[in-house]
């Protein structure tokens, strides 16, 4: 969204107040960054800019950024008993401050992770014309090679790939699932939400204090040699991580007690499912991964030695990062897996198979992806660990195929409408499962010693994260275009960029595979001559990937711009989110949806689920609410937020605020 | 789809029971993201002690100053000792008390994260030996702790002084289950870090 | 398409699939068997054979189960395809169905178990059994940024630059670091084993085949974890010599008393 600041003076007003606080929290969070860095330095008695400096700068920093956004109006100034008064804007300028409609933080996510996504993939592209030659010749150093590769990787992961479809999607489309009128902890939503930039800021500016070059894993000791950038890795992951929790926190607040009447646990959208449980994995394991950023900190400022050679233990950082770093994979996947199920039953106008199964499935995943982290290290392992991972990893698969038990079986029959969004979802499950084939390969420990640290683990998890998760997210970008742009996309330009992607990407990282057996170890900006020419071929071919991308992307913001109205209900889906207009309005829903059946059966005798409340007709309630028809129930409860109002809420329980 | 609009009329008294549901199902809400917060939170501190046996095993200095971590804990049960009657002035509408007790909770908890920051310069400890990393870790996560829930209940004193809360009582049981659980926490370290 | 509800067609549908699912499987068998053939590259280990066989194996079971999907998702593409604006619901309505849930499972669980055993602990157990080979060379490989260096004890020659390995010897290695954690990877080899600072891990190789970095690029020694700057580059040279060939350079650089 281009800021127009041309013309008319009062354009320009306008667009300097719509950036009002956009630009205080950036002035604010300088400041606090130069208090905070300063006052450090000051009483360490250094005339330089320390590491500790930058620590407590970067903290200081982000309370000053958060303050700035719209934290001190709506969360510090009301809990010291002040006003809670806050504009919330209007039009395009709501998206450039602290806004607490679900929606509005939805897209926020959406379109962060997607200039992110650009950014890493430029990055990427840099990395893949430097590798087309054996030699250095793009760039200046190895280093600057491995801080590249390090950004692109610690972006992708922690600021695209966990981010995208769960705070993006999540943020929109649970709420709208369930039928509630906003997350039940919206203000919580919004500080989630603008702990975002920061995060990315930091590992962006890396390179400003020398970088980090220990990739997205950043393995010990090697991160306590590194230049100060390390730190910034160590802040940025926090920062992003501290977003994923809190969301967690909210989506499972919200879907435990925000469903609409009627949609009982087993009538549970299946992307609902998946955010759930993610969300869950999230809950466990980022506040781990956060003591080992911690720790990784007093490494350097602290003068601890967790991870020393010499009284610490190097191996405990792996631990720490894969106890966190494998249900992450998990975190990527699941709601990935939630986007194609929905998307197929729609598509293909087919009761969703089996239900329970992969629901079960899911949970299954849930319990299990938090022991089998030490496959990641069956090159350092101890024996006695090789088989018990080895194990876990291979059974892990189990639960993984009912996934493909449900696509199959609801795929089979099925009458498949080869739209852009089900195109991409069935690629997806193509590219994904040759993902999985590899890690088959991968978890089998004798195989894994050759492969692992190698291209061919390259391969793998960009076969799992872009085939699986990039292509799902690209899937639901399309499947719920209509819905939160309220326009129709260009299908045709969709179907021909979306089997560009399919090749191009395949045409890039299959042949890795074999560079990987060949002998090419990763992250590496100079390798011998003979893997050359396999190298400068995929570097020509990943500039097909690279135009698929575009293209994508100049197909969404066009047709976002010029499409045409796409009707509430384009595709003729079954859950809730259909059963508004497009986009929906602040409260949701005109009145609270009332859930007669599920939302994945089709055929003649199939229910519809029933969003109109008849009088009469009750179902199972969620609330001990005697003697009142639904639709007088509707008008009260469902995320009535504290001190957050909606335009057409105005209850004498919104407490915290001064129009009591 | 059929379109109706919300009950316009806020006076009805069926919206007073409404407002009473709303409330309920609210509180529940807010107490259930507590209980997650705290889940979450133990995802901190259990790696934390489980790496201080990890790297040290249960060995600690010798002459590590125990006596004046006694005292630390003192000042920490008097902090929630403090939120407790706080909560059961408040249950009684009694908001002065409910409010003192609220800045002797904040106050003392501050003390006991400023007095483990004293604490830090037992000259037993070194930030580079298997025990004291940890050790540092740990208790520095608890004072940040401290210091941020400081502030937090600070400001319900501030509104607890004016005669109301907002969101009703249940701030003040999220503020008095999340010290509860700082106290927990501080009886850990107390355990693993200075008597075994 | 107007698709007639009912088993024939279903039948039809499924026929046509099955077969496309063996025929492709076969293919895609016989595809990997002649990859194999002559397209692994340059092997010069007894226990890197277990790597290649459980990669190879690996692909018998795996090709199958990429079929089945690619078989039912292309199908589908091709065969049940309907206009993007036609909202008529499928004529079969499936919810679960046991055989089909069944079979899946029991498939699945099967396939997973069976690669636990084979090739995942019987490999392992191959690779343990390389440390019971009586009198082995000893070789202690340093690690630093970014360069190896051999020592061998027992012949007395220390820190040589380049790793010369006699033919048919088993070999432990016995792995270090001195600063942040590498891997000793000789990709000829297959097996990988990381060298940890304040560590010593071993691997036990027995090399079977005379070559060096001019017989195959496969034959240098390769650091395979991430080291800082100079990672890409740190490799060293390896030679298999025969017993005498490598007495002779026992002798050259200095050891033998």
């Amino acid at each position: 969204m281009a800021v127009d600041t041309s013309t008319t003076p009062k354009r320009s007003v306008e667009a300097l107040a719509g950036l009002g606080p956009l630009l205080r929290a950036a002035l604010w969070g300088l400041a606090g960054f130069a208090v905070g860095a300063l006052v450090t330095a000051v009483l360490q008695g250094e005339r330089q800019f320390t590491e500790l400096a930058l620590v407590v700068g970067y903290v200081t920093g982000l309370a000053g950024w958060q303050l700035g956004i719209g934290g001190w109006e709506t969360v510090v100034r009301p809990l010291y008993g002040g006003s809670s008064e806050w504009d919330e804007g209007t039009g395009r300028w709501r998206y450039f401050r602290f806004n607490t409609d679900h929606k509005v933080i939805g897209l926020q996510y959406l379109v962060t992770a997607g200039v992110t996504f650009g950014l890493a993939g430029l990055l990427a592209m840099v990395m893949r014309t430097e590798l087309a030659t054996a030699e250095l010749d793009l760039l200046p150093t190895a280093e600057a090679y491995n801080n590249l590769m390090s950004i692109h990787g610690t972006l992708m992961l922690f600021a695209v790939s966990v981010v995208a479809i769960v705070g993006g999607f999540g943020n929109y489309f649970v709420p709208l699932m369930i039928g509630a009128e906003d997350m039940a902890f919206p203000r919580l939503n919004a500080t989630s939400y603008w702990l975002i930039p920061p995060g990315v800021l930091a590992i962006i500016a890396s390179p400003l204090v020398g970088g980090f070059q220990g990739g997205w894993t950043s393995y010990q000791p090697l991160g306590a040699d590194n230049a100060a950038g390390q730190l910034l890795f160590y802040l940025g992951v926090y920062t992003l991580g501290l977003a994923s929790l809190l969301t967690a926190i909210n989506v499972i607040a919200t879907t435990v007690f925000m469903r609409a009447p009627g949609l009982t646990w087993g009538r549970l959208p299946i992307f609902v499912w998946t955010m759930l449980l993610t969300s869950v994995l999230n809950l466990v394991w980022v506040p781990e991964i956060g003591v080992a950023m911690v720790m990784g900190i007093m490494e350097r400022v602290a003068g601890t030695t967790f991870f020393a050679a010499d009284g610490g233990l190097p191996l405990l950082w792996q631990d720490l990062f894969w106890m966190f770093g494998h249900p992450e994979v998990y975190i990527i996947m699941l709601t990935a897996w939630g986007l194609w199920l929905e998307i197929l039953a729609v598509m293909g106008r087919k009761t969703l198979f089996g239900y329970r199964w992969v629901v079960g499935g899911f949970l299954a995943i849930t319990l299990m992806s938090s022991i089998v982290w030490a496959h990641h290290m069956f090159a350092t392992s101890a024996d006695a660990r090789l088989i018990p991972f080895m194990s876990t990893t291979e059974l892990i698969s189990i639960p993984t195929g009912l996934v493909y038990l449900s696509a199959i079986g609801t795929l089979w029959l099925s009458r498949v409408r080869l739209t852009t969004p089900m195109l991409l979802v069935l690629f997806s499950m193509l590219t994904f499962l040759l993902g999985g084939v590899s890690g088959v390969f991968l978890a089998d420990a004798p195989a894994d010693f050759y492969e692992t640290d190698t291209y061919f683990v390259v391969a793998h998890f960009h076969y799992v994260i872009v085939g699986g998760m990039i292509f799902a997210w690209l899937a639901g970008l399309y499947y719920w275009f209509p819905k939160y742009t309220g326009k129709m996309f260009n299908e045709a330009f969709g179907k021909v960029a979306a089997w560009l992607l399919f090749i191009g990407f395949n045409a890039t990282f299959f042949p890795m595979h074999f560079l990987g057996l060949d002998g090419m170890n990763r992250r590496i900006a100079t390798y011998l001559d003979y893997m050359e020419p396999v190298n400068i071929a995929i570097s020509i071919l990943a500039a097909f990937l690279g135009l698929a991308l575009i293209l994508h992307l100049i197909n969404l913001v066009y047709s976002w711009a010029t499409g045409p109205p796409a009707g509430p209900n384009p595709w003729g889906g079954k859950t809730l989110e259909w059963e508004t207009s497009s986009p929906p309005p602040r409260e949701n829903f005109e009145i609270e949806p009332l859930v007669l059946a599920d939302f994945y059966s089709y055929g003649d005798a199939a229910p519809e689920p029933g969003m109109v409340p008849i009088p009469g007709v009750r179902p199972r309630p969620l609330e001990p609410e005697p003697q009142r028809t639904s639709l007088e129930a509707a008008g009260i409860g469902a995320g009535s937020a504290p001190g957050n109002p909606g335009p057409q809420r105005h209850h004498p329980d919104d407490e915290a605020g001064d129009h009591t | 789809m059929t379109v109706s609009t919300r009950p316009a009329d806020d006076s009805s008294p069926e919206t007073a029971e409404h407002l009473q549901l709303g409330e309920q199902r609210e509180r529940r809400t807010r107490l259930f993201g507590l209980a997650l917060f705290i889940v979450a939170e133990t995802m901190i501190f259990v790696p934390v002690f489980a790496i201080r046996f990890l790297l040290a095993g249960t060995a600690r200095p010798a002459d590590l100053d125990d006596g004046f971590a006694l005292v630390l804990t003192a000042v920490m049960v008097a902090s929630f000792a403090a939120m407790h009657i706080a909560r059961r002035a408040a249950r009684r509408d009694r908001w002065p008390a409910a409010a003192a007790g609220l800045w002797a909770a904040a106050v003392l908890g501050l003390v006991t994260a400023v007095g483990s920051g004293i604490g830090w310069a037992d000259p037993a400890l070194d930030a580079a030996s298997d025990f004291g990393g940890t050790f540092y870790l740990a208790t520095g996560a608890h004072a940040l702790h401290l210091v941020a829930g400081a502030a937090f209940v600070a400001g319900l004193a501030v509104q607890a002084r004016r005669g109301r809360l907002a969101g009703g009582r249940t701030l003040l049981d999220v503020a008095y289950w999340f010290w509860a659980f700082l106290l927990v926490v501080w009886l850990a370290i107390e355990v693993i870090f200075y008597l075994m | 398409m107007t698709e007639q509800p009912g088993r024939p067609n279903a039948r039809r549908h499924l026929l046509v699939a099955g077969l496309s699912w063996v025929v492709l499987t076969v293919a895609g068998v016989i595809g990997v068997r002649v990859w194999a053939a002559d397209s692994f590259p340059f092997l010069a280990a007894e226990q890197g054979a277990v790597a290649d066989d459980a990669i190879l194996f690996l692909f018998y079971l795996v090709i199958p189960v990429f079929m089945f999907v690619l078989v039912a998702v292309v199908y589908a593409m091709i065969r049940f395809r309907a206009r993007p604006d036609d909202l008529t619901d499928s004529a079969v309505q499936v919810r679960t169905h046991r055989g089909y849930t069944m079979t899946w499972l029991g498939t699945t669980t099967a396939l997973a178990v069976l690669v636990i055993i084979h090739p995942g602990v019987t490999g392992l157990m191959e690779i343990w059994d390389a440390r019971d080979e009586p009198d082995p060379l000893v070789v202690e490989v340093t690690a630093q940024q970014w360069e190896w260096s051999f020592t061998y004890p027992e012949q007395g020659v220390e820190n040589q630059p380049e790793l010369v390995l006699p033919v048919d010897q088993p070999v432990r290695f016995v792995i270090t670091s001195e600063d942040v954690i590498h891997s000793f990877w000789i990709p000829a080899f297959r097996l990988k084993q990381d060298a940890v600072p304040g560590a010593t891990t071993e691997l036990h190789i027995t090399p079977d085949r005379i070559g060096d970095i001019g017989t195959s690029e496969m034959l240098r020694v390769q650091c395979a974890e991430l080291c800082g700057i100079g990672h890409a580059d740190m490799a060293a040279e390896v030679s298999i010599v025969t017993a005498a060939e490598f007495d002779e350079w026992v002798t050259e650089v200095g050891g033998g008393q």
